[in-house]
């Protein structure tokens, strides 16, 4: 038998090595010519790993878009540093249209503490629209012992609450509660997914900072319930629970308020490139709402614990055109949140 | 009992759930082999298909998935010493040895054996010990994970080699690779030298790929031509298969720790692995010298990777919480499939948990015997001449590596990496101790941290943490007692590059010290132990080798040629498309290395690349 080296592989499985051989050639030789002509495709950078996050809607927006306009939507996910990768990757895209961007929610807090964004200006981007608002909510276990805000606030040990990282929203929402209403909230960082939520179910920390959407098993822990909306969204089938702009109080109040609103408004933000061109942004605003008001878009969605509140391109360039401002209230009062933060 | 009966019994009666279990387990399976396809990619791959099911036979299809596909993932890592992650790592040091000695299928059949065997102690556990298992999660606090992780790290001794002062300099700088990134408690940047792809550390796979595969693929001994072993059979397998009845034990004991492991999230498939692969170096005596084909060192950590999976299921499906990112997935298929998972199952829908349950087993049952079929074919591998085989097992290494995140700094962690663990091997260091740092350093530094500012010094006097570090102190004394007995340590086994491999070490370490100066406290800890750790440990180990460097052992650099073609692969991979740098790479190979016809040089090219091609396409 002639040596036929790293053939040998495959023609090893079967006993008619000429016709597998054949075979073999054939199929590669297809796979290849096939890879070499790919389809001109549409790209979706995904500011999280596949099957986390946001991926879920970009891959259920790709398959509702296929669906209504045949246009296929290749979604990539670029997880790493919490989004910073899927933003810098979609800044050096072309803004022709075939490159946009899903980023996930945290970006806000991220952008505004310079910690993402240093060489582009937030309001270059072409903002499409945003999906799936979060109702954010501060929640306790049976084991803090609090039961009203009065006891929040009376609490003489500070009052400890998981956080997965430092920059991000569940770390930072705490510090401005404490400043706004003078309680001693600790956020503890390093507590990252179901970690974190077993950490307040075990009794391990008094409770988190959260989206409602994702803490059900949470609530039917006995004695774990709610003490504060920080954003005006309801929450469905629960009593009335407080807001923090019913209580806020001090000079950065307003600033620090319109910061969480609106951070946990735009919720998933569909955006494109800066500098896009005034025709793309018009099809893919289009395309967006088409998408976003799809019946079965909004059945699939709804199954799947989305938020289906919906804001506009408009409206996201508006505000963060507003906190973003240097001059502005916003960056100064959540600067001064953070020194504090980082001093307690 | 009744409703467990009754679950089997309504699986066994329908045809549409068996046949989703038998395709859960086949695709789950073949995601195993495939290089670069993980259970967590391959689970976002196969949730239309779940979809496409229905929600009960959907869901069962996905837990089926789930439970086999690591128990052929490590088949490619034991037949070509290309792991892909560091739970492959550990199976594939001793697994690979084997296959290098022509044993090939008995070890497949020990990894088959303890996988069937770890997966059904996790299957049995998910729903025999339900009110026990949620008892010990509610239990298991950070002090108590945090302890873990210093028990975890007690296997460095056994992981040295006999030679504790290089294994704890080696598992130092495991550490610091494992602190790379911008660390959660202060947002610092560590080791990261500005490149955003960084933040969250180094790539997994890039380490394993480097510290395993390179140095393994591109060693100068080619003097490990198989051809001359018997044809694989059959009988072969299963005798890997009766190795593990044999040492059932060392199976019930790695199990164990897999489950215990599962069951706490956050801890991962790797640290199981490793514990367990580190307890069968520490209590399980093997005739074949660890790390070089003792069936033990594979039994462990396959024993251990199935049964975390089981165990992983307890939080995910009775209380929604993910143990891993796996499962973080596998729920977020429940999501799409509009199955309910989390407390309200065990009460109003206990039968379709113990289905789940029974899915999982049957998965287990199904996959040994499927397996069994077709490894004898897969084993023939190891029949092949090595040159024949190494261009496709560098281009499979590859290949797997770079998809995992397909970017400049990927290729350049290979590039270090491969570096690093070139030297290693070259000054004869051990090179497990390494990962063993780098998979359980982050836990231990988060969890240091967060048990300071939640308990203070009382997480110390909790009863579990108690319990956790007397264990380890009886190891301590236990492995100081063993190397007593051992008498001397094996300083004889190094090389002339041993020097070099301290002196890196050192630099390494030094770097980390000066980056510590410029860090808040509680980002720089983790910097400023392992390093003062690392570089007392190389000068020792270095002050201990000089006065027999005159004797030591000529070091075995790689093969400069293969290295130089690899360099080049890797250049190209960055330079123009995946497929067409893996198509030349195995062209220059397999022509001007191996010294293979044009034919067999232009078809496995043209394989390599366009099954390259096909990765890339299905992985995005």
């Amino acid at each position: 038998m002639r040596d036929w080296g790293v053939l040998t592989l495959p023609c090893i499985l079967s006993p008619s090595a000429k016709a597998d051989r054949r075979a073999v050639l054939g199929l590669f030789t297809g796979l290849a010519l096939a890879g070499c002509m790919p389809p001109r495709e549409t790209h979706l950078i995904v500011g999280s790993s596949a099957g986390g996050g946001n991926d879920d809607l970009a891959r259920l927006f790709a398959k509702t878009l296929l669906r209504q306009t045949s246009e296929r939507l290749t979604v990539e996910n670029e997880g790493k540093a919490g989004g910073k990768l899927a933003l810098d990757h979609l800044a050096a895209s072309p803004g022709d249209g075939t490159t946009l961007g899903l980023l996930a929610p945290s970006f806000l807090y991220r952008m505004l503490q310079k910690e993402v964004g240093a060489s582009w200006s937030l309001s270059s981007f072409g903002w499409i629209g945003g999906v799936s608002a979060e109702r954010r909510v501060l929640m306790v276990n049976a084991g803090s012992g609090i039961r009203t805000l009065d006891d929040l606030r009376n609490r003489k040990t500070p009052v400890t609450l998981a956080a997965s990282s430092v920059a991000s929203p569940n770390y930072i929402e705490p510090l401005i509660i404490n400043q706004l209403l003078g309680t001693r909230l600790k956020p503890v960082p390093g507590y990252s997914g179901g970690a974190r939520t077993l950490a307040v179910m075990s009794g391990e920390v008094d409770g988190m900072v959260t989206g409602f959407d994702s803490i059900g098993p949470l609530l039917e822990s006995p004695g774990s319930h709610l003490l504060l909306r920080l954003n005006s969204l309801e929450l469905p089938g629960q009593a009335p629970v407080p807001t923090l702009a019913s209580l806020a109080k001090g000079p950065d109040a307003a600033a620090l308020l319109d910061l969480i609103e609106t951070s946990a408004r735009i919720g998933q933000v569909f955006a494109l490139p800066p500098g896009p061109k005034t025709e793309a942004l018009a099809r893919w605003t289009q395309r967006f709402h088409a998408v976003i008001e799809d019946p079965d878009f909004r059945r699939e969605a709804s199954q799947r614990g989305m938020g289906l509140e919906a804001t506009t391109g408009r409206e996201i360039a508006t505000a963060l055109a507003r906190l973003s401002n240097p001059t502005g209230p916003t960056l100064k009062a959540l600067s001064r949140v953070m020194t504090k933060g980082r001093a307690g | 009992m009744n409703l467990v009966l009754e679950a089997i019994g309504q699986l066994l009666a329908s045809p549409n759930t068996l046949f989703a279990i038998g395709l859960g387990t086949i695709t789950g399976l073949l995601a195993g082999l495939t290089p670069g396809v993980s259970g967590r990619t391959g689970l976002v791959l196969v949730t239309p298909i779940a979809m496409g099911l229905g929600p009960t036979a959907g869901a069962l299809f996905l837990i089926a998935f789930h439970s086999v596909v690591h128990t052929s993932g490590s088949i490619p890592a034991i037949l070509l010493g290309t792991p892909t992650s560091s739970a492959e790592a550990a199976t594939a040091i001793d697994g690979f040895a084997m296959a290098r000695k022509g044993q090939g299928a008995q070890a497949i059949g020990a990894s088959l054996g303890a996988s069937a065997i770890g997966g059904l102690m996790g299957a049995v556990f998910l729903f025999g010990s339900v009110p026990v298992a949620l008892s010990i999660i509610s239990h298991f606090g950070t002090p108590e994970i945090t302890a873990l992780s210093v028990l975890g790290l007690l296997s460095i001794s056994a992981l040295s080699g006999g030679w504790l002062t290089a294994g704890l300099m080696v598992a130092a700088l495991g550490i610091l690779i494992g602190a790379v990134g911008v660390d959660p408690m202060a947002g610092a940047a560590r080791g990261t030298f500005g490149v955003t792809a960084l933040w969250d550390g180094v790539s997994p796979a890039a380490l394993v790929t480097g510290l395993f595969v390179a140095p393994e693929l591109l060693s100068r001994d080619r003097t490990e031509a198989l051809n001359h072993v018997a044809r694989p059979r059959l009988r072969d397998v299963l005798a890997g298969t009766r190795d593990v009845l044999a040492q059932a034990g060392l199976a019930i004991r790695s199990g164990l720790v897999g489950i215990l492991v599962g069951i706490i999230p956050g801890l991962g498939t790797s640290v199981a692995v490793w514990m367990a692969y580190g307890h069968a170096r520490q209590t399980h005596p093997s005739e074949i010298p660890y790390g070089e084909g003792a069936v033990a060192g594979v039994i462990a950590p396959e024993a251990a990777n199935n049964s975390k999976e089981g165990g992983a299921l307890v939080p995910t499906l009775f209380l929604a919480i993910p143990a891993s990112s796996g499962m973080g997935i596998l729920l977020a298929c429940f999501a799409t499939l509009g199955v309910e998972v989390g407390p309200r199952l065990l009460s109003h829908n206990p039968l379709f948990l113990f289905q789940l349950g029974w899915s999982n087993i049957l998965a287990n049952l199904l996959a040994l015997p499927v397996c069994l079929l077709v490894t004898p074919l897969l084993a023939r591998i190891s029949q092949v001449r090595r040159e024949q085989v190494i261009p496709l097992a560098l281009a499979a290494a590859l290949t797997a590596t770079v998809l995992t995140d397909p970017s400049w700094a990927t290729l350049g962690q290979i590039l270090a990496f491969s570096a690093l663990g070139i030297l290693l091997k070259s000054a004869n260091l051990p090179r497990a101790p390494l990962l063993l740092g780098f998979v359980l350093g982050p836990g231990l530094e988060s969890g240091l941290m967060r048990s300071a500012m939640v308990f203070g010094w009382q997480g110390l006097m909790r009863p579990g943490v108690l319990i956790i570090l007397a264990l380890a102190l009886i190891g301590i004394l236990a492995s100081a007692r063993a190397r007593l007995k051992l008498g001397t340590e094996s300083e004889d086994a190094a090389t002339t590059a041993l020097p070099l491999a301290c002196a890196v070490a050192v630099a390494l370490c030094l770097f980390a010290l000066f980056q510590a100066t410029s860090l808040p406290a509680t980002a720089a800890g983790i910097l400023i132990l392992a390093g003062s750790i690392g570089t007392a440990t190389s000068l020792v180990t270095l002050w201990r080798f000089w006065p027999m460097r005159g004797a030591a052992r000529q070091a075995k650099g790689p093969d400069l040629v293969l290295a130089g073609m690899s360099l080049g692969g890797l250049g190209l991979a960055g330079l123009i498309a995946l497929p067409a740098a893996i198509g030349v790479l195995v062209a220059a190979a397999t022509r001007f290395w191996a010294k293979l016809g044009w034919w067999p040089t232009f078809l496995g090219a043209l394989a390599c690349a366009a099954a390259a091609a096909g990765l890339e396409q299905l992985i995005r």
